[in-house]
Parts: structure tokens; sequence; C-alpha cells
């Protein structure tokens, strides 16, 4: 019994050696991944990504994370952004495929010479067999943003915190986005199961003719009672047209019910008002740091994830609003949180 | 002794200044980056750059030459872009490369009709068409943008127009060169050279001297409108993608080179060697700027911090050459 048991403490003390000898040979080994992204330091959002980047390196400390983006963004600048942190050799790339055509070039040349990458934010939206191989995409999913936000509202009209949807209207101010019309089509598929119907309106991002094409669709139906904007700061544009037209637009259980999208401050103190009853988050500090860890795993181990990795949607509702708050604040600071609220 | 044997060359060629800081630069750049900026790569890359950017260099000191200035080829590059790509989708691409090439010289066209008839300074004329041109790129696009998949890019017309490599460069700098020995044929063998740098030393003198001024002008803007819209067909030929963003600012990079190079904005003296070498130095100042990992909120002051440090270091070197 004493022999096995110092035998298996020798064996544990053994493995412990070793598996420290292999973690600082690891340590010693550096490595340099590259993010390339389209979010430059002129939106508030870059903070989740550098913020995640700065977190992961404190934690992998033989590994430096360089973050390139522009504040002119275009595609033609982007690739060659893109390009040059290729020509630089790094251990791994993250990049949003913002044009899988023009993006296609580059990343299958750092592929072919043995770069991993990563997708984050944006996939490649074609099918399988076509996309880039990239290793994985870490991000959103824009049909389930608008699926997971309209069952969550079916679930609180069943509890009869608000009133049962009859006609939902998805307002959408760029009709051509994709990823928009993706969001209107899964709060679509979600509604039409309760039995209530789904009209798309594009209501434009000039804030005087939303209100107005917002109000000529009430007026003209005024059996909708749900309007989800799928932009977080058309929300309180959304408000403010029921609100003058008295359709009782704060979250109650009876009038108008609104939804929205995005973990800005706009869409979270709509929560925490009360005029909106949810909105999302996509988990943008994932999307900086998940990307980090698989290139890091990837590296080391040889880890490759066998599908994409959804950061996202996470529900925000009066429960956690003021969480999220405090955490959006942390990263974009006060002032510019409170200027980006605009009700 | 030996430093002042090179005043005279440098006074007889004012783009010597731009060649010595690209050559420092080029030093400061391998040697402080780890090989990340001086691998064949990257090299590629910006040569590439420097192949669209010099394109519309040459036409801007072209036009510079005569005493104008068009600020307008960052629109007729994306003009140019978008006609290639949204013809290649339909026909063969050198055709679509042709039309692109006929819009960027029909803008050339306009804007020198307009300068020269109407006789309103050509920076108020081409920063009209800046807008204009940009303005129907973007109307062209809303919601959407021309590209083609980079499965469909295969063939020889894809791979001549800037979508593939050629000994390690993208195909675009051998059009840089064959349009550089053309333009430095026309320039030093032809009359159309003298004429042009004579319209732009003096118009009166020109004039006098039967030379057409308005004729050579307006030749002048249909050449940098049709360079810049091939610079567009070749960028758009590599990304296979267009947008109504495509050569934004590219034109403010443009008329730096010429000037960094050795164009006098005056009119009458440029160097199209010197504005090649100019956008040579913008396109390394850019990568090197990328490689060596700077914040995107230092980037473009840091760019514009060496660029005026390079035109300054031009500049004394020029007066100095000056001195007895």
């Amino acid at each position: 019994m004493n022999f096995k048991k110092s035998m298996l403490l020798s064996a544990l003390l053994a493995a412990t050696a070793l598996g420290g000898a292999a973690h600082a040979q690891d340590s010693e080994k550096p490595y340099r991944f590259v993010m390339v992204s389209h979010i430059g330091s002129n939106d508030p959002n870059m903070n989740w990504l550098t913020t995640s980047l700065k977190e992961f390196e404190e934690k992998y400390p033989n590994v430096k994370t360089e973050y390139i983006s522009t504040n002119n963004y275009s595609v033609q600048e982007h690739v060659r952004l893109l390009e040059q942190a290729i020509a630089t050799n790094p251990d791994g790339i993250a990049v949003p495929i913002v044009s899988s055509d023009a993006f296609e070039g580059p990343l299958r040349k750092a592929i072919d010479a043995g770069i991993p990458v990563v997708a984050f934010n944006i996939p490649d939206g074609r099918p399988e067999g076509e996309r880039i191989p990239y290793l994985t995409y870490v991000g959103g999913d824009e049909y389930l943003t608008g699926k997971k936000l309209g069952e969550y509202a079916l679930a609180k009209a069943e509890a009869g915190e608000i009133p049962k949807p009859t006609h939902v209207v998805c307002a959408s101010h760029d009709s051509a986005h994709q990823g928009l019309k993706a969001r209107c089509a899964g709060m679509k598929d979600a509604m039409e199961k309760a039995g209530a119907k789904l009209d798309e309106l594009f209501i434009g991002a000039e804030p005087a003719t939303a209100r107005n094409t917002l109000q000529s669709f009430l007026q003209a139906n005024p059996d909708t009672n749900y309007i989800f904007t799928v932009a977080g700061w058309s929300s309180p544009w959304a408000w403010g047209v029921a609100n003058e037209m008295k359709l009782d637009p704060d979250v109650d259980d009876k009038g108008m019910t609104i939804l929205t999208v995005d973990e800005g401050p706009v869409s979270i103190e709509g929560v925490k008002a009360g005029h909106v009853l949810a909105t999302n988050s996509q988990g943008f500090w994932l999307q900086g740091y998940a990307p980090m860890e698989w290139l890091y795993w990837n590296k080391k181990f040889g880890y490759a994830p066998q599908s994409d990795i959804l950061t996202g949607p996470i529900i925000i509702n009066k429960d956690n609003a003021d969480q999220w708050a405090t955490q959006v604040r942390g990263v974009f600071g006060d002032k510019a949180y409170d200027e980006q609220n605009t009700w | 002794m030996g430093l002042s044997a090179a005043k005279p060359l440098i006074r007889r060629h004012a783009e010597i200044g731009i060649f010595l800081i690209g050559a420092v630069l080029i030093v400061i750049f391998a040697s402080t980056s780890e090989g990340r900026w001086a691998n064949l790569y990257n090299i590629g890359t910006i040569m590439q750059m420097t192949a669209t950017l010099g394109l519309m260099s040459l036409g801007v000191a072209l036009v510079i030459g005569t005493g104008e200035i068009d600020i307008s080829v960052g629109s007729t590059f994306g003009m140019g872009a978008l006609t290639y790509l949204w013809l290649a989708a339909h026909v063969d691409p050198s055709i679509a490369a042709l039309a692109a090439i006929v819009v960027g010289a029909a803008i050339g066209f306009f804007n020198g009709l307009l300068v020269t008839w109407t006789r309103t300074p050509s920076l108020i004329i081409t920063l009209g068409t800046l807008m204009i041109f940009r303005g129907i790129a973007i109307a062209l696009t809303e919601g959407f943008s021309f590209s083609i998949p980079y499965a469909a890019r295969k063939g020889w017309s894809y791979f001549l127009l800037g979508g593939d490599v050629f000994l390690g460069f993208n195909t675009a700098l051998y059009w840089l060169i064959a349009v550089l020995v053309v333009l430095m044929v026309m320039l030093k063998a032809m009359p159309f050279g003298n004429r042009l740098l004579a319209v732009g030393g003096s118009v009166e003198s020109a004039h006098s001297r039967g030379v057409r001024v308005e004729r050579i002008k307006l030749s002048a803007f249909v050449l940098c409108g049709l360079l810049a819209g091939f610079a567009g067909t070749l960028e758009a030929g590599k990304l296979g993608f267009a947008d109504g963003s495509m050569g934004r600012l590219m034109e403010l990079q443009a008329i730096a080179s010429c000037v960094l190079g050795g164009c006098l904005l005056a009119g009458g003296r440029i160097s199209l060697p010197g504005a090649l070498m100019g956008a040579f130095v913008l396109s390394s100042i850019q990568s090197y700027l990328v490689v060596t990992g700077v914040q995107p909120q230092w980037f473009v002051l840091i760019l514009g911090v060496i660029v005026v440090l390079a035109a300054y270091g031009d500049k004394s070197l020029r007066q100095w050459a000056l001195r007895k």
C-alpha cells in the first residue's frame, strides 16, 4: 500500500515536473497573432476588441497580439492592411470576411503558407464547400438574433407581461443589407409560429424620413402591435412615433411593444427606462478573445473546431440591463456612453 | 569638396532629393522592422500599391506640368474600377478594361473642357468633379458592390490586368513601367513634351510661339483621366471587388507623390521618375506603419509627420544645392 502510494506520488511528481518543463518551454515560445479589423478607433466598439486582446495577452504572456484597422474604411484599404499583415508572417490572423470575393485571394495565400486564419464578426456567407478554408468563424448569427428575440417576446406574452403579437413590423434602415434581412427573417419565423404576421419596412437612416415612413405604416396597419428595429439607434424613433400616436409604447401588458438589437448605450438605456422590451448582445468581447484563443490552441495543440463558434445572441432585458450598462461604460467610457444615449 | 560636386547634379535633377530620401527610408525601415518590411511578399505588396498610385501620379504630373491641377483623379479611379468590374462580369475583361479607360479619358476630357472653356481655376473645377463622380460612384453602388468571385477570375485577361503576379510582382507593375517608358518618350523625344512644359512655364510665351495652349492642357487632362481609369481597372482586377469608396483620398496621395518627386506646382517642371519614387515612398511609409503595428488612432498622424519631414528634407536639399 505504502509502495503503491509512493509510486503514485513519484509518478505524480514526475508528471508535474514534466508538465512544468513543458510549460516552461511553451512559455518561452513566442507567438504573434494579428487581428485585421474593419472597426477603427472612431468606433467605440473597437474598445471591446482591444480590451479583450489585452486581457488575452495577460493570460498568455508568450503571445503578442496586434490590432490593425483604419479609420478611413474601405474594402480596398482593408485588403491592403490584410496583405501587409500577411507579409509580416504572423502565427495567426483573425479577420472579418467583409467581401469573400476580395478577401479570398490573399487569405488563401496565407492559409497555403501555413498561417491559420479565424474569421470573426462576419463569416464567409457562401455554402460550406465554397468557403474560404479558415479554421472557424467566431461571431454572432443574424438570423438567430431575430429568432431568439422573437421567442423571448412570445414567452413574455405567454406569461401575460406584454400583449400577444398580432402584427409585427421589422423596421430596417438598409434594404440591401443581408444581415439585417436575416434578423427580420428570424423574427418572422418566430412570430409566424405564434400566428402573428410580419412585414419588413424600409425606413432609411435619416430620422425625419424614418419617422414619417413608420407613422404612415402604423396608420395604414392599425393592428400592428410590435415594432422590431434592426438597429439600436432607430429604437427611440420608433418609440417616439408610437408615443405621438398614443399607442402606449412602454413595456406593459397593453399597446405597442418595441424590440431592438445591439449592446450599445441606446439599446441598453431603452431597456432600463422601460421603453424597449429587450435587446441583444452578439458578444463583441468574445469576438476579440475567442479567435486569439483558438489560434493559440491551434498553434500549440493542433486543435481545430469543427463548427462555427457563435458568441451571440444573448438577450438583454430589464433583469440584466444594469450589469450590461456597467460593462459597456467600462469599455466605452462614461462620456462616450452618455453621448450615445439618445433617449 | 565631394558633396559640393553633387550640387550641380541636384540643381539639374529635382527628383534626386526624393531618391535620396527613399534610399534613407529603405535602410531605416529594413533595419528597424525585424524583417517584416523587407521581405519579398511585402515588397510585392508595396510595388502593387506603387503601381496603381504611380499611374495616377504620372497623369497628375502631366497636368501639373501645364500649370493646372487635377484633384478629381480619386473619383476617376473609382469610376474606372466600377466600369471594369461591372462589364467584366458580362464581356471579356480586356474589353471591360478598354471601356474603363475610355470612361477615365472622358472624365479627363470633361475636366479639361471645363477648365479651358470657362477659364475657371482647375482646382475648383476638379474639386467639383471629384464630388460629382464620387457621388455617381456611391449612387451606382448604393446597397451593393460590384464583384467577381475569386474562382471566376481565371484566364489571360485577368492575369494581365492586375489579377495575378509575374516574377513575384503584380502585373500592374509591368504596366506602370510600360506607361513610364511611353510617357518619357513623349516628353523627351516628341514636340508634345516641350509644348507641355512651355505652357506650364509661361502661357503667354508659349502662345506667342504658336503653341495651342488649350489643346495641350486638354490633352494633359485626357491623359490624366485615362491613366486614373486604367489604375482603377488594375486595382479592381486585383481585388475582384469595387464599391463607391474605391480610390477615396488617393488624389491627395497622387499630388503628394508629384510634389515630393520634384514637380513644381506652378508648372513648367515635372519629373515622372520622381513622381513614381514619391508614390513608392508614400506606399512604403504606409506599409512600415502597418507592419510595425502602429495603433490605428496614431496611423494618419504619424504618416502625415513623416511626409512633412520628407518634404522638408527634400526642400532643404534643393536649397543647399542652389547655394553658391
